[in-house]
């Protein structure tokens, strides 16, 4: 098996582009959603919910349900499913309502 | 629920001032029913911004809006259920330079009627409240204001007031004629025969005084309201109003951000139509975040329209009408939630024989009589 | 002529719209949250290289391409990404475009807006590693990744059974497919089935896909509880028996790390109940559909409901009802006219009611067995966002909170940031349940706009 979970060889998959997540370096592909990246590396959970700290994931995969939703440059509550990767973006898993930023 | 044929004392509408009324009478081991044109808590009680504050109260009315205060911290007491009473205190902000004389002035003003404040400007603004913008100049903070959950307090009324024995049901008042010794009701659900009934159809109290051959003129409002995600908390459970007015702003325990302040949509209380004003949605939007520039950050959820009656004098209306034995009215001019706990609990005691409090003469029904 | 005509939706449905009311020379505003049109049906591959990736197995979008061309096509103004906000008064309707709200008045407006995923709770649901057939499908369709490692396909429809022989056909470890319908066709449906035998052929094909890889197919199976503390670990599956209840007495467990959950579509009726339209219930067609007269239209003049929204029942019908409504809105606001618009709109309605009476087999099939109501335990989370579960809206009803709005202001339950498309169908059949009544008698929670979150930015924009 692969070592991701992509379909199709690494050289027909595009520009790569090199983001963090969770600090670590990962190479991904122009267009890809971040959901897209972290389901192929198998790193599934995106937060841990506000009121009761569970795992939360990709669910939906359309942009409704909200829960693939975390910290994306900074900004917390970025739907995964909805963003695509941009070189040296910075992807943390979100603790219930991320960090407060001031505007 | 349907509806029973008589009983001692009938509230029409389940809003605060109504269910309270009910609540104190039930308790006392009177009987009584709250019948509503739909379900329960739905109008302008049920979809407020939830504040109880001082600061953005007119100054003659300050001693009653006090008392209102002491009244929910009882009402917080006397149910089982939570109903998101947060008393952290308000903040009252000010931008412009007549802003911040209006702020003094209004402050002074204040201080007569015993409100305490403190002033905020500059550093010990920025520390205290880092999260305005720096448009902000000046503030004064009271620490009495307060807010409650208006989705929680419906509920939490409507089942103290059942198992205090009250009923409540879905019948909408269509008139009424005297008889014996009280009121024989037509309503949608049927006839009631009552010794008393209390009008507290808030937006409604014309239509209701209609029926009784009453003239009380009502000006309707119809606030513009929306609500955030639930974000973190930046702003620690303050409310935040306006000395220019049409601004109230605070964070709920779960996140959530209401913006209100009374910006305008349409409606109409005979059809029940209420729509947003776009217009007035952005305004209302674009003022909120001048003042609190973090909200950019959220998603808003939804947006509303409430109804809220305003009486001609900007007075509240409470109490029994003269020369119509057993009939009372109750409605509050623009906060009536925030005075709702005390003047249902007013007009329960006037229904067994109590005398109004002070705080509350000179409001009665009767003096729109010309 | 009056006025533009705005499309809400880029799917299969208001694609067909846009792309008849523009043929016949209306100008149209079509509008839609993703940034490319094609909605879930047509998911474009996230990039031109991904393209060429298994491009033996993703066609929608090559053969959907005419009709993509209508979104960039003349009389039509596009707005990807944009957010349908409401109508206001005065027949302004408004969206999100960018950071800003644009206000359009329309001559006419046709509701396109799909279909989510219906939502099932059972134990382990939320668990990372759970997803819907539609996520899976885009995920697949988008970005060419396959969702996990080991996979247990559940739920109910064609639909599902399409997503696992997506991910068989990609290569995917599916361990086994469950459908918890019996899905045998009852004798007096056999006739209405032959009425399309294209897409006959496409469902039984599906089935010999999996069956070539040796994937067990079970009818009237279903998931009992995904395991896992920060994701799935595992499942539990069990038989449905004879008189649809669970039989946990057969129940097994399997290893996998990755649950693809679909129990059909629910019509995203939100825009129509927002604005008032009358709707009917049809558990065939999903839920809530506004009801509609032989032009499409709604109780709302002017107001058509075409695709999903108003009945979720495949593309075939989306592609139809879009074009039928695409040319209704064109007579409205006077664009086409004559006995050439007369005659295309009479074979629009004689073909949609042949694929209609194919649609009440496909419905035979699939219908679900009650059971599926009832996998919850008292601490499943029913609503997601505001993480309620069932013992704690249950509670509530039992208190008397029987009426949809009431618990929803008690409970929470529908008021974060999905806009209750995960569990407003939840709280209306916990409602019936618990008063013994039938959900079409509960009605749904009334939708306010935004119908989806919208920036606090976007508002405060001027002007």
């Amino acid at each position: 098996m692969s070592a991701d979970l992509r379909l199709g060889d690494a050289g027909t998959r595009g520009r790569r582009v090199v983001l963090s997540i969770d600090g670590k370096s990962v190479t991904a592909y122009e267009g890809e959603t971040v959901a897209g990246v972290l389901l192929a590396i198998g790193h599934v959970q995106s937060r841990t919910s506000p009121t009761r700290g569970e795992a939360r994931g990709y669910y939906c995969g359309m942009g409704q349900c909200w829960d693939c939703a975390l910290v994306i440059d900074g900004r917390p509550n970025q739907r995964a499913c909805m963003t695509p990767v941009t070189d040296g973006m910075r992807v943390e898993t979100q603790t219930g309502f991320g960090p407060t930023r001031p505007a | 629920m349907t509806l029973p044929a008589s009983a001692e004392t009938v509230v029409v509408g389940a809003g605060i001032i109504g269910l309270t009324t009910a609540l104190h009478l039930a308790r006392a081991g009177r009987e009584v029913v709250v019948i509503d044109k739909a379900e329960p808590w739905r109008e302008g009680s049920a979809v407020n911004a939830g504040t109880c504050a001082l600061q953005n109260k007119a100054t003659d009315l300050l001693p009653a809006y006090r008392h209102g205060l002491v009244e929910w911290r009882r009402l917080v007491s006397e149910l089982d259920d939570d109903i998101g009473f947060v008393n952290r205190g308000g903040l009252r902000v000010a931008q412009s330079a007549e802003d911040v004389a209006a702020l003094r002035a209004g402050a002074a003003d204040q201080a007569t009627q015993g409100v305490q404040l403190e002033w905020l400007d500059g550093n010990e603004l920025r520390d205290r409240a880092p999260w305005l913008a720096p448009t902000v100049t000046a503030a004064t903070f009271c620490a009495d204001d307060s807010f409650a959950s208006p989705l929680l307090t419906g509920q939490a009324l409507i089942r103290a007031l059942r198992r205090a024995g009250g009923t409540v049901a879905v019948a909408g008042l269509t008139g009424q004629r005297a008889k014996d010794d009280g009121y024989e009701l037509t309503t949608t659900a049927g006839l009631m025969r009552c010794r008393n009934v209390v009008i507290a159809t808030g937006a409604w109290t014309d239509r209701a005084a209609a029926m009784f051959g009453i003239d009380i003129p009502v000006l309707l409002h119809v606030n513009t309201l929306s609500v955030t995600e639930r974000i973190g908390q930046f702003m620690d459970n303050m409310v935040v109003t306006h000395i220019a007015g049409k601004f109230t702003l605070k964070q709920f325990p779960n996140g959530s951000c209401i913006l209100g302040g009374g910006f305008q949509g349409r409606g109409d209380k005979d059809s029940g139509r209420k729509e947003l004003d776009l217009d007035q949605l952005k305004a209302n939007i674009r003022y909120q975040c001048s003042v609190v520039p973090q909200l950019r950050e959220a998603n808003l959820l939804r947006s509303w329209v409430g109804f809220t009656a305003i009486a001609h004098d900007n007075k509240p209306t409470v109490g029994p009408m003269p020369g119509r034995p057993g009939l009372y009215f109750a409605f509050s001019t623009n906060a009536g939630f925030s005075m709702g706990p005390f003047v249902g609990r007013a007009v329960a005691g006037a229904v067994m024989g109590q005398p109004m409090p002070d705080l509350l003469q000179g409001f009665g029904p009767g003096r729109f009589a010309a | 002529m009056s006025g533009e005509i705005l499309v809400i939706g880029a799917g299969p449905a208001g694609l067909a719209a846009a792309r008849t009311a523009a043929d016949y020379g209306a100008r149209v505003v079509l509008i839609d949250d993703n940034r490319q049109p094609g909605g879930q049906y047509y998911r474009h591959p996230a990039s031109e290289p991904l393209r060429a990736v298994r491009d033996d197995l993703f066609d929608e979008a090559t053969r959907g391409a005419d009709l993509l061309a209508a979104a960039t096509g003349p009389n039509v103004a596009h707005y990807p990404g944009a957010v349908f906000y409401g109508f206001f008064d005065d027949g302004i309707a408004a969206f999100a475009h960018d950071d800003r709200i644009i206000r359009v008045t329309p001559g006419a407006t046709i509701v396109a807006a799909g279909a989510t995923e219906r939502p099932v709770p059972f134990p382990g649901w939320t668990l990372p590693g759970v997803m819907g057939a539609g996520a899976v499908q885009n995920l697949l369709k988008g970005q060419r990744t396959l969702p996990g490692r080991r996979i247990l396909v559940t739920g109910n429809g064609p639909l599902t059974l399409l997503a696992a022989a997506n991910l068989v056909r990609c290569g995917a470890e599916v361990v086994e497919v469950l459908e918890a319908a019996a899905n045998r066709p009852p004798l007096a449906m056999i006739p209405r089935l032959l009425l399309e035998p294209g897409m006959l052929a496409r469902g039984i094909g599906y089935r010999a896909i999996l069956a070539r890889h040796r994937v067990p197919f079970r009818s009237r199976h279903v998931i009992v509880e995904a395991k896992g503390s920060t994701r799935v670990e595992a499942v539990v599956v069990a038989p449905i028996a004879a008189d649809g209840t669970v039989d946990h007495a057969r129940a097994r467990t399997l290893a996998v790390d990755t649950v693809i959950a679909g129990f059909g579509l629910v019509p995203a009726s939100e825009i129509t109940s927002s604005i008032g339209c009358e709707h009917v219930h049809d558990a065939g067609k999903g839920g809530w559909i506004p009801i509609r007269n032989d032009d499409l239209e709604t109780s709302r003049d002017g107001v058509f409901a075409a695709g999903e929204c108003a009945g979720a029942a495949g593309v075939e019908k989306a592609l139809l009802e879009g074009e039928l409504a695409g040319l209704a809105a064109a007579m409205r606001v006077g664009a086409a006219a004559g006995p050439g618009a007369e005659i295309h709109r009479d074979a629009l309605r004689r073909r949609l009611s042949r694929l209609m009476a194919f649609r009440v087999a496909i419905e035979a099939i699939y219908q679900a067995p009650a059971s599926l109501l009832s996998l919850m335990r008292d601490d499943t989370i029913v609503c997601r966002c505001e993480e309620v579960t069932l013992a704690e809206a249950r509670r509530w009803v039992r208190e008397g909170v029987n009426e949809a709005n009431s618990l929803k202001a008690i409970t929470r339950m529908s008021m974060g940031r999905c806009q209750g498309r995960n569990c407003a169908s939840t709280l209306t059949r916990l409602i019936a349940a618990e008063s013994g009544i039938d959900v079409a008698e509960v009605t749904p929670p009334r939708p306010r706009p935004p119908l989806k979150p919208i920036g606090v930015a976007a508002l405060a924009a001027d002007p």
